[in-house]
């Protein structure tokens, strides 16, 4: 169904930033040429035998997007020796304990008991961390961005990683994705040690992680590939550089047949561009156009949005739509929440949404109107608002009031798909009273801060 | 010219015996009526009557034998298969005529009317126009005595013959101009007709194109051009299917096709330079000088297409045996002549675009017929077919009205349209439609035949001409032929399009189409006397 005309003009009003207010240029994470990750620390990243099969079969993974490059095992070996000689001296991450290197069989009970604690203390992490809205894991879960936004920028699949991805670089690569790969779609988390551990151990130990066929054999050993004699190396370069492997991309040493990308500004620290780019909100979210469009689009959000709401939500996210996507907790400090709270308040504004509900203050009778409104439209099939019953299909309005700025409230109830032409929010076609009634009612929604 | 010889006598003695005739009705049998006159003037001049029967049967005689001319032409073999626009058919309906007409406003001023180099413009020309009787050519690609190839002369009329009165030609004629006249230049000389024309081999550069062929599977050419040249490699299909980043290799096969030029020299800097800001990146460093000749070499000879495709839009079904039940990829299809169009965009309404992304910019139709059913092969390239992707198809759409243009797709009322549809993996069906809401499907009175290989579909339809209203023999009706490809958002008008060809049933030529002629003949004479017998007392 096609929305009425006039709810389309003012879903363009409203997306139309106020004028004179500069809004900030953010970096669109996925405005970036090479699809492919960065190959020059490769050989830290992966364990040798899968690099070899990669490289000969790149459909040995379900759902690479590689092309079959029909590299003759000696050319995959050559491949393999340049790769190993641009990297940087190894091994990355920090160190770690002797049981480390065995399976939980050959652990004596107290590294055992050690190795667990990790593992279970990572499962939670990877709950809390939403990792499955980019990742996806064996079976049907998962791969949320991939196949709702991009096909391009899909999260890779982490059902291989456990004997293929080596323990040192996973540890970099949570702390700091953009060290290794700097136009990565991944956020970064702020993780404790401890937390970025247990997450390893539990990407490398659990079941769920498991290859579900081994590496292809009859590839060389580690030492062949790291200590590869000069010619050896050369021949691998050329082969890289006649497969055209820098279109996908960045490799040590390979000159470039694209254009070169100009480097990220990266924004000063202690900005609300650096939050962004550092958590990398727009992989989800869109300002103005730019970004993902998993998570809801953040175009005028601060004449909606509460900014004290804001401000807690980003340091620790709340359930809002029960049945719907959740926000990650990113685990923003209290200056960073405050940050992006200010930022959205005073530049993310929409002119088409009221501050204020039009029609003056108001009044006690307008609040019992909304309520029985409230009931007798129907609203609690879909809504729960903290007491009595309630659904879950929409979302949890026990808050809404802390949430939702009344203007922006009483808009949504005139017109549900003014902003968002997809909302599923059935259009009543409530009175001009009727609407100022609910949104009364629904503005004393607040739990107490 | 025999046939006209022929025409010219029938002619003057047929004039002849009517004007005796007349003179006897005017002079010698005033008062009778009408038909007695006439009668009567026939009955006393016996050697006028046989005079204007031997006009008749001579004139049935040659016009019988111009219909046996005006069949197609013996099908050839291209030499090494080429499909190319040089081996395009020419319109044969009234080829001569258009030729010569051409000819004489063009040619034969400094030719001459007979060819002989002998046109009124040149007194003191020097060097003196060819003379085409002679058939002395200087610029062949052919061995030293012999005749040129009919690319030899297209290309000289094409070009011209710079420092000499002789004009590049392709400045003011159409392609098929053109080849109407190299056709013509031909007819002054009988040698044309049997003598062998092979094109001189080039050692040096047909050994460099082979040693390029190894050089094209070192350097990976195929990851991107693919096994063929069809710009089909898998870095490209990967990139645009699996990526969304379309990044087109050359489809090599298509010399016109090429932006910097398809001389092996233009081949030979692309490959040592690069083209920037694509994957084409420079080869200088990568393959020594003499490997990267090689390279050129051997892509100039994947080419198939050196020149795009002209206006030419007629679809000669070529007369062939009974057998002529080919499947789309039979080796026979290589010896039928085939019509190149051009794909072009469609004006899309809403949103209000132009639809710019044809997968393939020609497609080549080709199609044979022995008198009662018919054959279409349509051949294009399309890098991928299957798996997960929408179904590639094709549909020919046939108008019964010939001379007009065609009207919807999926006709209007009082504008049918009979729609061939095919799609992979799916029975062919026939639709019967008089507007978008009005489309019958129907049981396919059709068989459809497809063949993918190597980026290249092609798919052959086989029915009755029957069954398709308006196709007889020597009758053209347009036959639109729409492609769909099942990578690309080709649906409902978002496609393109090709120029819309007609296809003609050529009449058949050989014994049935000889007997005919002297059937005809003799049974005008022999009826011409039964008839006159019949009136004398």
């Amino acid at each position: 169904m096609r929305p009425p005309a006039v709810a389309v003009g003012l879903a363009l009003l409203v997306a139309t930033p106020l004028r004179g207010e500069e809004a900030p240029r953010l970096l669109n994470p996925y405005e970036r040429v090479k699809n492919g990750p960065p190959l020059t620390n490769v050989v830290h990243k992966m364990e040798i035998p899968w690099i070899w099969t990669k490289l000969r079969r790149p459909d040995h993974h379900p759902s690479a997007r590689m092309p079959p490059l029909g590299l003759a095992d000696d050319e995959a070996r050559d491949v393999l020796a340049y790769l190993a000689s641009v990297s940087d001296p190894g091994p990355p991450g920090p160190g770690w304990p002797t049981w480390a290197a065995k399976t939980f069989e050959e652990m004596s009970g107290d590294e055992a008991a050690e190795a667990d604690a990790l593992v279970e203390r990572g499962k939670g992490v990877w709950g809390r961390a939403r990792c499955t809205i980019c990742h996806r894991v064996r079976g049907p879960g998962g791969g949320a961005i991939g196949g709702f936004v991009d096909l391009r920028v899909g999260g890779t699949d982490l059902d291989f990683a456990s004997g293929r991805l080596k323990r040192g670089w996973l540890y970099d690569w949570i702390r700091d994705p953009k060290r290794y790969f700097p136009r990565t779609l991944m956020p970064r988390y702020d993780l404790t040690d401890d937390e970025v551990r247990g997450l390893v151990e539990f990407i490398l130990r659990d079941d769920s992680f498991q290859p579900a066929a081994p590496p292809d054999g009859g590839g060389p050993e580690p030492q062949e590939v790291l200590g590869a004699r000069a010619d050896r190396t050369s021949r691998g370069r050329r082969v890289i550089e006649m497969s055209r492997c820098v279109v996908c991309h960045d490799i040590r040493g390979i000159p470039e047949v694209l254009p070169p990308q100009p480097e990220d500004p990266a924004p000063q620290k202690g900005t609300f561009e650096w939050v962004v780019h550092d958590r990398r909100c727009l992989t989800c979210h869109a300002v103005s156009g730019r970004g993902g469009t998993y998570a809801p689009d953040l175009t005028g959000a601060g004449s909606r949005l509460q900014l004290e709401w804001v401000r807690e939500f980003v340091q620790r996210p709340d359930l809002v739509r029960p049945l719907s996507q959740q926000m990650p907790r990113f685990n923003l400090s209290a200056e960073e929440g405050a940050l992006v709270a200010d930022f959205v308040a005073a530049h993310l504004r929409a002119s088409a949404v009221p501050d204020e509900i039009p029609g003056g203050k108001p009044r006690e009778d307008e609040e019992a109107r909304g309520r029985e409104l409230f009931e007798s439209k129907g609203c609690r099939s879909c809504h729960g608002v903290g007491e009595g019953p309630g659904g879950v299909v929409g979302p949890d309005l026990a808050d809404v009031g802390g949430r939702l700025r009344p203007g922006a409230l009483w808009q949504h109830l005139g017109s549900p798909r003014a902003r968002n032409p997809h909302s599923q929010e059935p259009d009543l076609a409530l009175g001009g009273d009727e609407a100022r009634a609910l949104a009364v009612y629904l503005s004393t929604k607040r739990r107490r801060r | 010219m025999w046939a006209a010889l022929l025409s010219l006598l029938a002619c003057a003695g047929g004039w002849a015996a009517f004007g005796i005739v007349l003179r006897t009705w005017v002079v010698e049998e005033r008062g009778n009526g009408v038909l007695g006159r006439v009668l009567g003037a026939l009955r006393r001049r016996a050697w006028s009557r046989a005079v204007l029967l031997a006009a008749c049967a001579l004139g049935a005689g040659a016009w019988g034998w111009q219909r046996a001319q005006a069949g197609d032409e013996p099908l050839e073999a291209t030499p090494g298969g080429r499909l190319s626009r040089v081996r395009l058919p020419l319109p044969q309906g009234a080829p001569a005529a258009g030729g010569s007409a051409l000819y004489i406003r063009h040619c034969a001023w400094c030719h001459g009317e007979s060819g002989r180099g002998d046109g009124p413009s040149t007194a003191g020309m020097v060097p003196r126009p060819r003379d085409f009787v002679r058939a002395d050519y200087k610029i062949r690609s052919t061995a030293h005595g012999r005749l040129p190839t009919d690319e030899d002369l297209f290309r000289t009329i094409s070009r011209g013959i710079p420092g000499t009165p002789m004009p590049a030609w392709e400045r003011f004629l159409s392609p098929a101009e053109r080849w109407e006249l190299a056709r013509h230049v031909k007819s002054f000389s009988p040698r044309f007709e049997n003598e062998p024309r092979e094109v001189l081999a080039v050692p040096g550069a047909e050994a460099s194109a082979e040693r390029g062929r190894a050089s094209y599977r070192a350097a990976r050419c195929a990851l991107c051009h693919g096994e063929e040249g069809r710009g089909d490699g898998p870095v490209t299909v990967t990139l645009d299917r699996q990526w969304g980043l379309p990044a087109p290799a050359r489809d090599l096969t298509r010399g016109w096709t090429f932006k910097g030029g398809h001389e092996p020299a233009d081949i030979y800097r692309r490959i040592t330079g690069g083209m920037n800001g694509t994957p084409m990146g420079p080869y200088a460093d990568l393959l020594p000088e003499g490997e990267r000749w090689d390279l050129a070499h051997f892509v100039a000879s994947l080419d198939r297409e050196p020149e795009p495709p002209g206006d030419d839009s007629v679809v000669r079904a070529a007369g062939v045996g009974p057998d002529a039940a080919w499947p789309a990829d039979a080796p026979e299809w290589r010896r039928v002549r085939a019509l190149v169009v051009p794909r072009a965009a469609q004006i899309v309404l809403d949103p209000p675009l132009r639809w710019w992304v044809p997968t393939s910019d020609t497609c080549a139709i080709r199609a044979v017929h022995d008198g009662r059913a018919f054959a279409v092969l349509v051949e294009w390239d399309d890098a991928t077919h299957g798996g997960d992707l929408p179904a590639d198809g094709l549909v020919l759409r046939f108008s019964p009205r010939p001379a007009a243009r065609p009207g919807p797709f999926l006709g209007a009322p009082g504008d049918p349209a009979l729609l061939w549809v095919w799609q992979e993996g799916m029975a062919p069906e026939e639709w019967s439609g008089s507007g978008d809401e009005r489309v019958e499907v129907l049981r396919a009175r059709f068989e459809a035949h497809a063949a993918w290989s190597q980026g290249r579909w092609r798919v052959c339809f086989r029915g009755r001409a029957a069954d398709v209203p308006g196709l007889v023999a020597g009758g053209p009706v347009p036959m639109l032929v729409s492609i769909q490809d099942g990578s690309r958002p080709d649906r409902g008008p978002w496609k393109t399009l090709p120029t819309v060809p007609v296809l003609l049933l050529e009449v058949g030529r050989g014994p049935a189409a000889w007997f005919s002629a002297l059937a005809f003949g003799l049974g005008a004479l022999l009826g011409g006397r039964w008839i006159l017998r019949g009136v004398a007392p």
